[in-house]
């Protein structure tokens, strides 16, 4: 049961050859650091996209692809205007604006326009890198087929002069949409025309309020019901995510440059909430990052009263993010809202590490040991357990690759890497800083608080009696029972609206589009019709229209309210287009298959641009477009759910129907994710568990050890449950993250223990060596690391705030059961005097 | 196109071109004026591709004819079944605006087609309206770009054609458009035209020509849009049993009222 003595030796003799060769280690160490840097200066991306949380669900992401590819992006830039929209000043302004945003200049950064789905990431990130190969060569123009174009390809400066006549689109955007260009069927005695709205601006605006505000098709989508706001919908062409940012940046200026009095411009939106969202997630990361250092650097400078153990504890921290970083740059892994932890975790972990060796080091110090000699017996005696911290970290980490989502295996991947990094850094770099910046002699004896002698002492005692224990472990199954419970109440909800708060212009716009036009988020259907009259068959016309009453008639199962706003299909063509044909019946569906197909043709021919948004060029595939108000993501199920029923009984026969859209992508990657963490947590429970059992030489002690280790996630999770902070897409990592901390107090703690050999000095001796030997590096690392997340607080992000308040309390948690329910445990499991 | 795809019917014949001619709008001219016979009856086959390779097609009878002022064409929907019967009417006026009426039988009337999309597209292809009628050089300017230009082997002059009036270029929705002339049928064998909606460039080939009587007529028309660098959509028009001069071909068939007849 003792720990060998061979480990120990080793650690001390590579402490010794690290030093004896420091100089050119620390210049390798500075060197990979600044070439890591460079890496994360340079290629370093941010990207919380749909696509990219997608990447690896290849058959939905497949069906969004066909969809966009058909029907363009969903994911529009919506600039929401409020004032006299029926006004000829106000239209006037708004032909002007949507011709100002149909030409912003934006300078897309990437090589090439990235959609990556129907790829699984690195199929994506190889063909981006292939296409970066391609762009930085030459740009291939089209080709046409046959004939002999010479110089007559297409070229930059083929439009010449004349190019601001006829620049109608900005070559970054796909379509501009409102009420200027909005889809027009006139009828007249004559015959039929379609055509744009306001051309020509009309001038009877009473009559062209009762068309609008008569329009199924524009109200909710581009115009509210009381005719006081109205939307511009643009739709960019596939982008990067910081190109994204770029052109809604563009888009936010020209509605800015537009905003007055009576012409109120926001924008809002999806593609608007997410660049909000990553600009807070790199503005926090490095300012949060930054203060977390900075107290963590003041709590350590108290705790050691040197600058040398600061900057050296602080250099393993940073370096070993610093290498994490440059890691997942020159790979192509992308922050994410859950990548971004990492730091914070790596924080975690290296500061752990560093404090345990400098605590040692310190002791040895303060007792005369020489430095060099003092830098070997610190690392020696604490390597192992280092060592063991970081492997079952890495463990816990390394199970994230276990999931189907490429997101949740990027945190494994990099966060695996990082705490090797750390290990390595805490047994290389730091005996190093730690010789090279202690220069004095002899160091003033460490004064521990007393309070924390005090707590220690406390803790210890509680189960030193019989009936100690007793509470203790009856308290500790309490506990456990009470975190079951709570555990139980636990739910997920994902909004990110929610996490930017109620006040913040984007929270602010998309509820401002819900209550006054329709709606901020769609979903979905790609139709692909059965029949041989394609779209036109008039028993999918019916069958989309009996959709259409279902779809409308969805209540929240929960709020009871009726998200749905507007059901956009073809049907609104078809009807327009017999209202036409059939003024007296109104805007009605075709009667016969022929009234249908004849309806059909005639848009066709009237209308084969305003056609092409809504079918296909073989007739045979249109789409439906749900708008509904901003739900949290998990509300999508129980939508879709009802929506697909309708779909089985309405249009099963007709057509081949499949729900999409970044929204509904958005809800499977959050249900995916979920999945994959409780699977990924399952594999680590179990390789942690094998790693204790393999480093205490005793399975009793090594399943054991579990408890302290599994009790405060529970504890964690049931506060979570009885508080209602919900299980969302930036907290689902926290469960591991507090397993890494509590592991890394476990294994120090019990590892000192058995140096101890209490089977040979009895349990009391090697429970107050452990505690004089580890309980005060315990203590330190805990509270070091609570502060540290708990400046997260200060986050511009609920979530990330509600991220620094569970860990911060993971820690502390975490630590209180190492102190008072391990010795219990150990006490019981090995016999303590007051049992026999 | 600037150049009229289909129909010149009825004009006087044009001048032989010297192969060493300079002069853009002397070869326009010819070229505009060229005699393609009156009276002609043909069968069409439309194939529409988007970028996604989905295509449909419509089979239909072409019977065309000039008129006192007016150039006419009727088309008639053959097949696919669900569009048979459907017909359209295109009236091309020298003196006044040109016209289009669409006749469905579930209406049982001729319905003009009027507004905003005459420059966008003939019957969903790539075709614009505009290309379906005659254009009159003196409502465009003429540059040549190169007298001594090549396409596949084929000397020809390559032109530029831009609209000369707002009213024009708006018409026709093109900002200019390419023209290479074959030096010896002396019929434009491509084109390439700069589509002011959308900046699309769109490219027309010109193929399998037959000749009757002094001019050349070509028996396929494939059109290739292009947006942003990328293939946008492909139309092919192929023409079949093209026949001129049909004493069957009346101008009585070249009204709204006689749509409704086969």
């Amino acid at each position: 049961m003792s720990t060998s003595p061979a480990p120990r030796s080793f650690f001390s003799a590579w402490t010794a050859q690290v030093l004896r060769w420091r100089l050119p280690l620390l210049s390798l160490v500075v060197g990979i650091s600044a070439l890591a840097g460079l890496e994360a200066l340079r290629n370093l991306t941010f990207d919380n996209s749909v696509e990219y949380f997608t990447a690896g669900d290849v058959e939905r992401r497949a069906v969004l692809e066909e969809y966009r590819r058909d029907f363009g992006r969903d994911d529009l830039f919506l600039v929401l205007i409020e004032g006299d929209v029926f006004s000829a000043d106000f239209l006037r302004e708004l032909t002007t604006l949507h011709k100002d945003l149909q030409q912003i200049e934006v300078t897309l950064l990437d090589a090439a326009p990235v959609d990556v789905a129907l790829q699984s990431n690195e199929q994506s990130k190889e063909q981006s890198k292939e296409q970066s190969k391609e762009q930085s060569k030459a740009p291939e123009p089209f080709t046409p087929a046959g004939g002999d174009w010479g110089d007559e390809g297409w070229g930059e400066d083929d439009w010449g002069e004349e190019e601001s006549e006829a620049v109608a689109m900005s070559p970054v955007l796909q379509r501009v949409t409102s009420l200027v260009n909005a889809r027009s069927v006139r009828a007249s005695s004559a015959g039929l025309s379609v055509g744009a709205l306001l051309d020509p601006m009309p001038t009877d605006m009473k009559a062209l309020r009762t068309e609008v505000l008569g329009s199924p098709a524009l109200v909710g989508t581009l115009v509210g019901a009381a005719g006081k706001h109205t939307v511009v919908a643009i739709e960019a062409i596939p982008t990067s995510p910081d190109d994204t940012t770029r052109i809604n940046q563009a888009l936010r200026d020209v509605a800015a440059a537009h905003d007055a009095e009576g012409f109120h411009t926001v924008v809002t939106g999806l593609p608007e909430v997410n660049a909000h969202l990553n600009h807070i997630l790199e503005t926090d990361m490095q300012r949060l990052v930054l203060a977390s250092f900075g107290l963590m650097s003041l709590i350590l400078f108290v705790l050691f009263r040197r600058v040398s153990s600061v900057i050296a504890s602080m250099t393993v921290v940073a370096l070993s993010s610093l290498w994490t970083i440059g890691m997942m740059a020159a790979v192509g892994i992308p922050v994410t809202i859950l990548t971004n932890i990492i730091p914070a975790f790596l924080a975690c972990v290296g500061m752990g590490d560093s404090v345990h060796i400098q605590s040692v080091f310190r002791d040895l110090r303060s007792s005369g040991v020489a430095r060099q000699e003092a830098v070997i017996g610190a690392v020696g005696s604490t390597g192992l357990p280092v060592v063991f911290t970081t492997l079952t970290t890495m463990a816990g980490l390394l199970s994230f690759t276990l999931a189907e989502q490429q997101v949740v295996r990027e945190v494994g991947i990099a966060g695996a890497f990082g705490v090797f990094c750390a290990l390595l850094h805490s047994v290389l770099t730091l005996p190093l800083l730690l010789d090279l910046l202690d220069a004095r002699a002899a160091a003033p004896p460490l004064r521990s608080p007393t309070f924390v002698d005090a707590l220690l002492k406390w803790c210890t005692a509680l189960s030193e009696r019989r009936f100690g224990r007793r509470m203790v472990l009856g308290t500790g199954v309490v506990l456990t029972v009470v975190s079951l419970v709570g555990m139980s109440q636990l739910t997920v909800y994902h909004n990110p609206l929610s996490w930017l708060g109620d006040d913040h212009p984007a929270t602010v716009g998309v509820h401002t589009m819900d209550h006054e036009v329709g709606g901020t988020t769609t979903v979905h259907l790609l139709v692909e019709a059965n029949g041989e009259s394609g779209v036109a068959d008039l028993a999918l016309l019916q069958g989309l229209e009996a959709l259409e009453s279902h779809a409308l008639s969805w209540t929240h199962p929960v709020t009871g309210e009726a998200p749905v706003t507007h059901f956009g299909s073809v049907l609104d063509v078809m009807r327009e287009t017999q209202g036409a044909l059939h003024p007296e019946l109104g805007r009605t569906l075709p009667r016969t298959q022929r009234e249908a197909s004849d309806a059909l043709l005639l848009f066709e021919s009237a209308g084969p641009t305003q056609l092409r948004e809504w079918v296909t060029a073989d007739l045979k595939r249109t789409h439906v477009t749900i708008r509904l108000h901003w739900m949290d993501a998990s509300s999508y199920e129980p939508f879709t759910d009802f929506l697909e029923a309708g779909v089985a009984e309405h249009l099963a026969p007709h057509a081949r129907v499949r729900t999409t859209g970044t929204v509904f992508s958005l809800l499977s990657v959050v249900g995916a994710l979920i999945s994959d963490l409780i699977r990924s947590f399952g594999a680590a429970f179990v390789a942690i568990t094998l790693i204790m059992i393999l480093l205490l030489r005793d399975w009793k002690l090594g399943l054991v050890s579990m408890v302290p280790n599994l009790l405060p996630i529970g504890i964690l999770l049931a506060a979570m449950g009885f508080t209602g902070v919900p299980i969302d897409m930036s907290n689902l990592v926290v469960a591991s993250v507090i397993i890494g901390i509590a592991v890394d107090d476990t294994i120090h703690y019990l590892h000192q223990y058995q140096v101890r050999n209490p089977a040979e000095r009895g349990v009391e001796e090697a429970i107050h060596y452990t505690l004089h030997h580890a309980g005060r590096a315990l203590v330190s690392t805990s509270v070091i690391l609570a502060l540290g997340f708990g400046v997260f607080i200060f986050s511009q992000l609920g979530s990330l705030q509600r991220f620094g308040v569970l860990v911060a309390l993971a820690c502390m948690v975490a630590l209180l059961v190492d102190l008072i329910l391990t010795p219990a445990m150990l006490r019981i499991l090995h016999g303590a005097p007051d049992d026999d | 196109m600037m150049t009229s795809l289909l129909l010149f019917l009825g004009l006087a014949s044009a001048a032989e071109l010297n192969p060493t001619e300079t002069d853009a709008r002397v070869v326009m001219t010819v070229v505009e004026n060229r005699d393609l016979g009156d009276k002609m009856q043909a069968e069409l086959h439309i194939e529409v591709t988007d970028s996604a390779g989905r295509s449909r097609t419509r089979d239909l009878t072409l019977s065309a004819m000039a008129l006192d002022s007016a150039h006419a064409q009727l088309y008639r929907f053959t097949a696919p079944e669900d569009v048979a019967g459907a017909a359209m009417l295109a009236i091309d006026s020298t003196s006044g605006a040109d016209q289009q009426w669409l006749f469905l039988p579930s209406v049982g009337q001729a319905k003009e087609l009027s507004g905003g999309d005459r420059s966008g597209s003939f019957m969903g292809t790539d075709l614009a309206l505009t290309d379906l009628t005659g254009k009159d050089p003196g409502d465009y300017t003429y540059t040549m770009l190169d007298a001594n230009a090549e396409v596949s082997g084929e000397a020809a002059w390559l032109i530029e054609a831009r609209p000369s009036t707002p009213v024009e270029r708006d018409a026709t929705g093109y900002l200019k458009v390419h023209v290479w002339v074959s030096k010896k049928k002396q019929i434009p064998i491509q084109t390439k035209a700069w589509v002011i909606a959308g900046k699309r460039i769109k490219y027309t080939r010109f193929l399998d020509p037959i000749k009757h009587g002094g001019a050349w007529w070509p028996r396929r028309i494939e059109v290739q849009t292009v947006h942003d660098g990328a293939l946008e959509s492909t139309s092919v028009v192929t023409f079949g049993k093209v026949r001129f001069d049909q004493s069957d071909v009346t101008a009585e068939q070249f009204t709204p009222e006689a749509m409704a007849t086969p």
